[in-house]
């Protein structure tokens, strides 16, 4: 099963489909955790099984061995379908702009992951660099407080300007999108885009680090003005 | 000043300068104050020559021109951005270390009135013989006057050791803005760098233009018309921020001469409360043969070894004098008095110098608001075209007009 199959190239993806490779370490670690969820469901799922499967036996008196093979044989099915559905959702545009701080990096590598292979190839080699600056941010976001204007700046960039590009460049029938239009091939439009995007991640990314860069200069500066030099300047 | 109070006088005068206010910086002066070393510059000389070479090569109606040309327009635009955010934060920080009610100013107030209670001068002639009703000799004056120091004392050394924190927090202050200038003075030197290019530019231009009169006439004058333009406004722009940058500069330096006087003046305050503490344990020795301990004091001065130094000095000078001289007993009590005297003077110096420093501070954020007001329409103006580039995607690709590294 391939992502072409599940989605054709104009329509985007509302699964994840199964070894789709990670963009960088946040969306990984969405991933594992929905991996984990779906693991914990299928366990009391066959718990659930095995404990019916008890009360029927004890209640009417047995289940006899063909209902024994038929309970182990639900067992399987339920725990494998719970392990491989329902597949990890991909945050729409709308979502990613809703989405808190903590996990906008992430949700938007996997919206990024789920698009990847639909891009022509400049543009994936461009969402990779993405992933990586996206990494990098991912921190930084976490101390930052909701209503900082930089907060707001972040939301805007990732949650409005990445997804709309994407999309809009998607919704250009495939033929279209090697023929010039405006100057230049809709491909170099989002390639284009897409490159201020990262620098710009890369720049908000400085941005925010700036305060904590300020406060152990600062701190340092302070030590050395106080015990080292003594009259204060 | 201090020394004219001969026994306890400190050792140096306490002169508290209030820095002067910083003058108005014009935009047409604003250049040329940073340096731009020639390296740099004959690289700006290179980017601009091609940048010039190229957008002379299109035709003049093509998109193309255009694309160049709002390179043009976006030219520096970082930099005033980032420019702009600095200036606006100093403005925040003057008013914190002078503000009267809280900090170092309230607690200095609370000292001067915790020690008034003290001076031995509002307490009568110390040396009568108290009397019941008048008549009947009861107790003895100068005994209750010593004893008033014991629970003075746990008060007078919290507000020592918040004033100390005081000065940590002023020393802080210094700290950030000397972050802050070395910040500012790079981004200055990048604006000069941006302001050497759109000037170079400007010359370029009008020299091609001029070449372009006899061969092409449409496109010259569509370079004057937009390029040269253009070129102009944002030499403008980048005066104008350079100019409050400056300023900016300045007046943070302004802000940390005031906060290092103000430290000395803590300082000063601080060891003269101190040294009065010490003269009055001296004294009680000399006069009343009574042990005054003040250990909250004496655990403060191993925590502020600026005190002992200066302290410890006047003290030695002080203590063998008041003990010659405690035969006639009223010689050590005026010497008390005089140690009294020290603090008063360097509170009242204190308070003249924030006077003034509060005046020149006021005059310097006044003209500086006035300046943030001038260079913000421009600032607005180029956060939109930030906004454009990003919107269009058209900021894409090597852009010649940016500063050096």
């Amino acid at each position: 099963m391939t992502g072409q199959e599940l989605a054709p190239p104009n329509n985007p993806l509302t699964r994840l489909p199964p070894g789709t490779r990670s963009l960088g370490r946040r969306s990984r670690k969405l991933k594992w955790r929905h991996r984990m969820r779906k693991f914990k469901r299928a366990c009391l799922a066959v718990m659930a099984i095995w404990v019916a499967a008890l009360v029927i036996g004890f209640v009417g008196g047995g289940i006899g061995i063909g209902g024994v093979m038929a309970t182990f044989f639900t067992m399987m099915m339920v725990f494998v379908a719970l392990l491989v559905f329902p597949r990890m959702r991909v945050p729409e545009a709308a979502e990613l702009r809703g989405s808190g701080l903590t996990k906008l990096a992430g949700r938007t590598e996997v919206f990024l992951e789920a698009r990847r292979p639909m891009l022509p190839r400049p543009a994936q080699g461009l969402l990779d660099r993405i992933g990586v600056e996206l990494d990098q941010l991912s921190p930084q976001l976490v101390r930052l407080d909701e209503g900082d204007p930089a907060a707001r700046e972040v939301r805007r960039l990732l949650g409005e300007h990445l997804p709309e590009l994407i999309e809009s460049y998607q919704r250009i029938p495939e033929p279209l999108r090697r023929q010039a239009h405006a100057g230049s091939t809709p491909e170099q439009q989002l390639v284009g885009g897409l490159e201020v995007i990262a620098r710009e991640i890369e720049t908000m990314t400085g941005e925010i680090a700036r305060g904590e860069l300020d406060a152990l200069a600062t701190r340092g500066r302070y030590l050395e003005l106080k015990y080292v030099s003594t009259d204060g300047e | 000043m201090a020394s004219e109070t001969q026994p306890v006088a400190l050792a140096d005068d306490l002169k508290l300068n209030a820095p002067d206010p910083v003058p108005t910086v014009a935009p047409e002066r604003a250049a040329g104050l940073v340096p731009v070393t020639d390296a740099v510059k004959s690289k700006l000389e290179t980017r601009v020559e091609e940048f010039v070479t190229e957008l002379v090569a299109q035709d003049a109606n093509s998109p193309e021109f255009g694309r160049r040309v709002d390179q043009i327009t976006n030219m520096g635009r970082r930099e005033i951005v980032e420019a702009s955010g600095q200036s606006n934060r100093f403005l925040d920080r003057p008013v914190r270390a002078m503000d009267g009610t809280s900090g170092v100013g309230a607690d200095l107030a609370e000292l001067r009135r915790t020690v008034e209670d003290l001076d031995p001068s509002k307490q009568g002639n110390l040396l009568q013989p108290k009397k019941l009703f008048g008549i009947i000799p009861f107790g003895d004056k100068l005994r209750d006057y010593f004893d008033g120091y014991k629970s003075a004392q746990s008060h007078i050394g919290a507000i020592l050791a918040r004033l100390q924190g005081g000065k940590d927090e002023l020393l802080m202050d210094n700290a950030a803005i000397d972050v802050e200038r070395q910040k500012l003075w790079a981004l200055l030197g990048k604006l000069e760098q941006m302001i050497t290019m759109s000037k170079l530019l400007d010359t370029r231009l009008e020299d091609r233009a001029a070449d372009l009169d006899a061969t092409d006439p449409a496109k010259a004058k569509a370079v004057r018309e937009s390029a040269l333009f253009y070129v102009r406004q944002r030499t403008q722009d980048l005066l104008t921020q350079m100019a409050v940058s400056v300023q900016g500069y300045l007046a943070l330096d302004l802000v940390k001469k005031n906060n290092v006087e103000l430290i000395k003046g803590v300082d000063r305050a601080s060891t003269t409360t101190v040294g009065a503490l010490r003269t009055a344990v001296t004294v009680a020795q000399a006069l009343t043969n009574q042990r005054l301990v003040l250990d909250q004091i004496t655990a403060l001065n191993t925590t502020t070894a600026n005190i002992i130094e200066s302290t410890g000095k006047m003290m030695k000078d002080n203590t063998a004098r008041i003990h010659e001289q405690a035969a006639g007993s009223t010689i050590p009590i005026e010497t008390l008095s005089r140690a009294f005297q020290n603090i008063y003077e360097t509170m009242d110096s204190i308070d003249a110098f924030k006077l003034k420093a509060l005046d020149n501070m006021k005059q310097t954020v006044t003209s500086l608001e006035g300046e943030i007001t001038k260079s913000k329409a421009y600032i607005a103006r180029s956060q939109g075209q930030s906004q454009a580039s990003l919107e269009s995607g058209a900021a894409a690709g090597a852009n010649l007009l940016e500063a050096v590294d």
